[in-house]
C-alpha cells in the first residue's frame, strides 16, 4: 500500500437505533475507515487517505453524514505524507 | 506488525482513549500526573507540549523522528482537551515546515535585506539602546514564552530602566484585566473550564467560541450528547457557528452591550430577586466621580439602585435593540438561584472603547445574583494566545507592570523587584511606559514632534498586520530616517517587511518553553527539534543583547554587586549562556521561572517548582505546598471549599479587594454612544475577527497547505438584505472604505457568519487583504485597549465575482 496519513477519529452517533444502524453499516462498507468498538455513543476509528487535504475532506464529509453528531480529530501522523509541499503566505 | 499497522493500531488506541473519556465526561483526576517523560514507539519519540496556538492550552503529544515533528495527538492526559483537538490544533506539527522559514539574520540595505552574522546583529541592537535608551522599546507578546516575557520584562525595567515594553495583548485582553482589578482587586478569572462541565446556563457574550476556542465549545456542546441540559445563549451581533447550538440568540446594535447588562441589573433589584445575603456579605457598590479612575467612588446601594432605575426593559429595547422579553429572560436565569450560570466573553467585550466597564458590569450581574463561587457559576473571560495570561497578566510584560501583578507606580512593589533583582534601590523606574497605541503612534511621529520612541524591537508578534489604523501607526514609520524596528519571526510577515533589521527565530518545540492559559494553568515543554538554518530562540536573543550591553559598560545591566542582570552559576561557576553554543548547558528558562515564582506569592498567584510542571500537563495556581509536600492546584478562587486563601468560615473572600474588607467591587456604569458610529457618510459597522482555520493574522496557519486552502482568503460577510439592496452578490467585489482606508473583498452572503442589516465583518488573518488599514485606535480610558469591533464604513460593488466573468 501507498503511504498514506493516518488519522485517529472519535464519532459521536445519534441515540437514535435506526440512524445509528444506518450509519454504522455506510461506515462499516468505507474502505478508509477501520472501525473500533463502540462505547455507548462514541465510535473510534482510524481513517486512511490519500493526502492530508483528503483526510480533511472526510472530517467534513462524515460531520454533515446522517446519523453523525460530531467528529473528534485526536491524532494525526503525516510522517508519510508526499508530494504536499508547505508554502508561504505569498 | 509492520510499521504501518503500528501507525493504526496507535491511532485506534487514541481514539479509543478518547472515546471512553468523552463517554465518562471527564478525565481520570490522577492521569494528570501520570508520567510524561519522553517514551519511544514505533521509532518516533513523543514528548508533551502545549499546543502553540490559542489561549485555550489543549496538550499535544508530539511525534519526532529523523529530526522532525511527524505526528501530532490530543494528549489523553490532559484535562483541558482531554485527548481531543482543533483543526488548528492537528496541524500544529506543520506550522514550524513552512518553506520560507526565516533562517539567517537580515539587514536592510536600501530596498533589499542582506545577510549579517549574529554577532553583527547583536552588537547592532546594543549600539542602538546605548545611543538613546530611552527610546528603546520592545513590542511582545502572549505568544511569549514565560521566561522569555519575564527576561525582555527585567531587561526593559531592570536594566534600561524606562519601562518601553508593552504587549500586543493590550490588542486583545487588556480590558479584561482592568476589568478584574476593579471588581476584585486583582487578575484573572475565579473559575476555571470545569464550570463548563456543571453550568446549567452558558452565556456568551460577544463571544464565538465555536470558531475561537473549538475544544472548549465541544467540552460544553458535547454534554447535551450524555443527555445532559445546558442551555446556550449567544448575545451577539452577527450569526456565528456558535449561533447554531445556542437556545436563544439575542442579537444586539454594537457597543449596546452594556445597556443590556445593566438591564439585567435592573430587573434583579427591581424584583428583588437578587442574592441579598451575598451582597451584603460580600459587596460593595461603585461608581466613577467627576474624574473617572479604575478605583472609582463608594456608592450605596440605593444609590446603584436608583441609577440602574433607567434601564428598563422597554429602554434598554429601544437602545440595543434587544427585546424587552429577552432582557426578563436573561433577568429571569440571573434570577433563579437553583441555576448554575457561567458567563464566556473574549474580544468582543475586551476590544471596546467601554471595555473595562462591560467587563465590570458583567462580573456585577454575577456578583448581585450571587451567580459566583460555586462550580458552574463563574464570569470568565477567555484569552486569544498562548500566554496572554502567562507572560502578559502574570509576568507583567505590560507597560505599567512588573511580575507577579505587582506595579511600577508603587514604591513598595518597586522595592519588592529590586530586592529580588538584587537591584540598587531606586533603579526602577516609577512612570509607566507607552502603552500599544500610544508607543507606536511615538515611533511614527517625527523626534521633534514628540516622537520620543526611535527603535522598537518587535518580538513573536505582526504588528504590522494586526494594529488598528494600520498606516497611521507604523507605516508612517518606514518614512522616518531615525526610527529603526527590529523584528525577531519566524516566517516574513507584514512587520518583516517593514523591519531594518530582521532576526530569525526559533518556535514552539523548537525551544525549551512555558506558557499560561485563559484558566491560571501553568504549562512546560521540552525542545524537542533543531530549529533551521541559524534561527534562534527568542529568549537567547535578548540575553545575548544584554550580555553584549554589559560587556559595552551600560551600569543598568549590573546588579548591586556589580554582576550581569541575568547572571547564573552552576557549582560555583558562571555559565555563559549568551554565547548560544551554550546556551543550552543548563535549563535557562528553569533558572528563570526559579526566580520569578518569587514574584507570585505577593498576590496569591503562587506557582509550584519547575519540576513540577515538567510531571503535569499544567496546574492552575495558586499552586501551594501541602503539609506532605506535594503540591496543590486550585479550581476555585475566592471560594472556601477550594482557595486555600481563603479564610475558614468565610465562605467567600475577595482577598485582594481594593476596600480591603473582603468586597468585591459591584459597579454602575451608563451606556454611551460609540467614538464612531454610522451615518449618512459612512453608514454601515464594520466589525473584524477571526475564523476556525486560522490563528490570528494567519503567520502559521497560512502556511499550513490545509489551512491555507479551506481559507485562503479575507472576504467581508454582508447582510442578505443590504446586498440585495446594493446589488451584491457573492463573490462580487466590493470596496469598503472608512475615515482612515479602504480595501477591496469579495462579498460572502449568509456564509460563514451573518451580520445584522446595516454591518458587515472582515476576518484579520488575511495580510494581502489587511483589513486593519480601516480601523479605529479609539481605546478604552484604563485598559489603552482598541476597539476593533466598531467602527463606520461604506459599501460599493465594484466587480463582478471575477470567476462568472472567466
Amino acid at each position: 500500500m501507498a503511504p498514506m496519513p493516518i488519522g485517529g477519529l472519535v464519532l459521536t452517533l445519534d441515540p437514535d437505533p435506526a440512524l445509528r444502524e444506518s450509519i454504522l453499516a455506510a461506515l462499516t462498507a468505507d474502505p478508509r475507515l477501520t472501525l473500533g468498538q463502540p462505547l455507548g455513543v462514541r465510535l473510534p476509528m482510524v481513517a486512511e487517505t490519500l493526502t492530508l487535504d483528503d483526510g480533511d475532506a472526510l472530517v467534513r464529509e462524515l460531520s454533515a453524514a446522517p446519523g453523525v453528531l460530531f467528529v473528534d480529530v485526536v491524532s494525526v501522523d503525516f510522517s508519510d505524507r508526499e508530494g504536499e509541499e508547505p508554502h508561504g503566505q505569498t | 506488525m509492520d510499521r504501518r499497522d503500528w501507525l493504526k493500531a496507535s491511532a485506534l488506541g487514541a481514539a479509543t482513549a478518547a472515546a471512553t473519556r468523552l463517554a465518562e465526561g471527564a478525565t481520570d483526576g490522577k492521569a494528570r500526573l501520570a508520567s510524561p517523560h519522553r517514551r519511544e514507539e514505533g521509532g518516533v519519540v513523543w514528548d508533551k507540549a502545549p499546543c502553540r496556538f490559542c489561549g485555550t492550552g489543549c496538550h499535544v503529544q508530539v511525534g519526532v523522528k529523523d529530526g522532525k515533528v511527524v505526528a501530532v495527538q490530543g494528549d489523553q492526559h490532559a484535562e483541558v482537551n482531554r485527548g481531543l483537538l482543533c483543526v488548528k490544533g492537528y496541524h500544529v506539527g506543520l506550522a514550524l515546515y513552512g518553506k520560507d522559514r526565516l533562517t539567517k539574520p537580515l539587514l536592510r540595505k536600501g530596498d533589499k535585506f542582506v545577510p549579517i552574522s549574529w554577532d553583527d546583529a547583536i552588537e547592532l541592537i546594543a549600539r542602538r539602546a546605548i545611543a538613546n535608551p530611552a527610546g528603546f522599546a520592545v513590542y511582545g507578546s502572549g505568544q511569549w514564552t514565560i521566561p522569555e516575557g519575564y527576561a525582555a520584562q527585567k531587561l526593559i525595567k531592570g536594566g534600561l530602566a524606562n519601562n518601553q515594553i508593552d504587549p500586543n495583548a493590550r490588542l486583545c485582553m487588556a480590558s479584561a484585566v482592568t476589568g478584574f482589578l476593579a471588581t476584585y482587586g486583582v487578575d484573572e478569572p475565579a473559575g476555571c473550564y470545569d464550570d463548563l462541565d456543571r453550568a446549567d446556563v452558558v452565556i456568551l457574550w460577544g463571544n464565538n467560541p465555536a470558531e475561537m476556542h473549538p475544544v472548549l465549545f465541544s467540552r460544553l456542546i458535547d454534554r447535551r450528547s450524555r443527555g445532559e441540559k445546558v442551555v446556550l445563549i449567544d448575545l451577539t451581533t452577527r450569526h456565528t457557528r456558535s449561533s447554531a447550538f445556542a437556545d436563544h440568540v439575542i442579537l444586539f446594535k454594537p457597543n449596546t452591550d452594556l445597556a443590556v447588562a445593566n438591564g439585567i441589573a435592573h430587573l434583579l433589584l427591581a424584583r428583588g430577586t437578587y442574592d441579598k445575603s451575598f451582597v451584603d456579605r460580600h459587596c460593595s457598590f461603585r461608581a466613577h466621580g467627576a474624574e473617572p479612575t479604575l478605583e472609582g467612588e463608594a456608592i450605596s446601594f440605593d444609590d446603584y439602585k436608583a441609577r440602574m432605575a433607567a434601564y428598563t426593559p422597554e429602554k434598554v429595547q429601544e437602545l440595543s435593540g434587544v427585546s424587552a422579553a429577552s432582557v426578563r429572560l436573561l433577568a429571569d436565569l440571573f434570577g433563579d438561584p437553583a441555576l448554575r450560570i457561567t458567563s464566556l466573553w473574549c474580544m468582543g467585550m475586551n476590544q471596546h472603547t467601554r471595555g473595562t466597564a462591560i467587563n465590570s458590569l458583567v462580573h456585577g450581574v454575577h456578583l448581585l445574583s450571587g451567580h459566583f463561587g460555586k462550580p458552574g457559576d463563574a464570569p470568565t473571560s477567555l484569552t486569544g494566545q498562548p500566554s496572554a495570561c502567562g507572560t502578559v497578566r502574570e509576568v507583567g510584560t505590560l507597560a505599567h507592570g512588573l511580575p507577579g501583578g505587582l506595579v511600577v507606580t508603587n514604591e513598595q512593589h518597586r522595592k519588592q523587584a529590586e530586592e529580588i533583582w538584587n537591584l540598587p534601590p531606586g533603579r526602577i523606574n516609577p512612570k509607566p511606559g507607552h502603552h500599544t497605541v500610544e508607543l507606536w503612534r511615538r515611533f511614527s511621529t517625527p523626534r521633534e514632534e514628540g516622537g520620543d520612541i526611535d527603535t522598537i524591537w518587535v518580538q513573536v508578534t505582526n504588528p504590522g498586520q494586526s494594529l488598528p489604523n494600520v498606516h497611521a501607526l507604523i507605516d508612517a514609520s518606514r518614512k522616518l530616517s531615525d526610527k529603526f524596528l527590529i523584528v525577531s519571526d519566524v516566517y516574513p510577515t507584514q512587520t518583516v517587511r517593514l523591519a531594518d533589521l530582521v532576526l530569525p527565530s526559533a518556535m514552539w518545540v523548537e525551544k525549551n518553553g512555558m506558557v499560561g492559559n485563559s484558566e491560571r494553568r501553568t504549562q512546560q515543554w521540552f525542545k524537542m527539534v533543531e530549529p533551521p538554518g541559524d534561527a534562534r530562540p527568542d529568549l537567547w536573543q535578548t540575553l545575548a543583547v544584554a550580555r553584549k550591553l554589559y560587556e559595552l559598560g551600560v551600569p543598568g545591566m549590573k546588579d548591586k554587586d556589580g554582576k550581569f542582570l541575568f547572571h547564573l552559576e552552576r557549582e560555583g561557576k558562571e555559565v555563559p549562556f549568551w554565547e548560544y553554543e551554550r546556551f543550552f548547558d543548563v535549563n535557562v528558562d528553569e533558572a528563570l521561572f526559579e526566580e520569578y515564582r518569587r514574584f507570585t506569592r505577593a498576590k496569591h498567584k503562587d506557582l509550584a517548582p519547575y519540576s513540577e510542571y515538567v510531571k503535569a500537563r499544567g496546574l492552575r495556581w495558586p499552586v501551594v505546598q501541602q503539609p506532605d509536600q506535594t503540591w496543590r492546584e486550585t479550581k476555585f478562587r475566592f471560594a472556601e471549599f477550594d482557595d486555600p486563601y481563603v479564610k475558614k468560615g468565610a465562605g467567600i473572600e475577595f482577598y485582594h479587594s481594593t476596600t480591603r474588607d473582603g468586597r468585591a467591587q459591584v459597579w454602575f456604569h451608563p451606556y454611551e454612544p460609540p467614538p464612531e458610529s454610522p451615518d449618512d457618510e459612512y453608514p454601515f459597522w464594520l466589525c473584524t475577527g477571526r475564523v476556525v482555520e486560522h490563528w490570528h493574522t494567519g503567520s502559521m496557519t497560512m502556511r499550513i497547505p490545509q489551512l491555507h486552502r479551506a481559507m485562503p482568503q479575507a472576504y467581508v460577510e454582508i447582510n442578505r438584505d443590504d446586498a440585495r439592496r446594493l446589488r451584491i452578490q457573492s463573490g462580487d467585489i466590493v470596496t469598503l472604505e472608512s475615515r482612515r482606508g479602504k480595501l477591496d473583498l469579495p462579498a460572502w452572503i449568509d456564509g460563514r457568519g451573518s451580520p445584522v442589516a446595516g454591518s458587515v465583518f472582515v476576518p484579520f488573518f488575511d495580510e494581502t487583504l489587511l483589513i486593519n488599514r480601516l480601523t479605529l485606535e479609539a481605546h478604552d480610558p484604563f485598559s489603552k485597549q482598541p476597539d476593533y469591533k466598531k467602527c463606520a464604513v461604506r459599501l460599493t460593488r465594484r466587480a463582478p465575482d471575477p470567476r462568472k466573468a472567466r
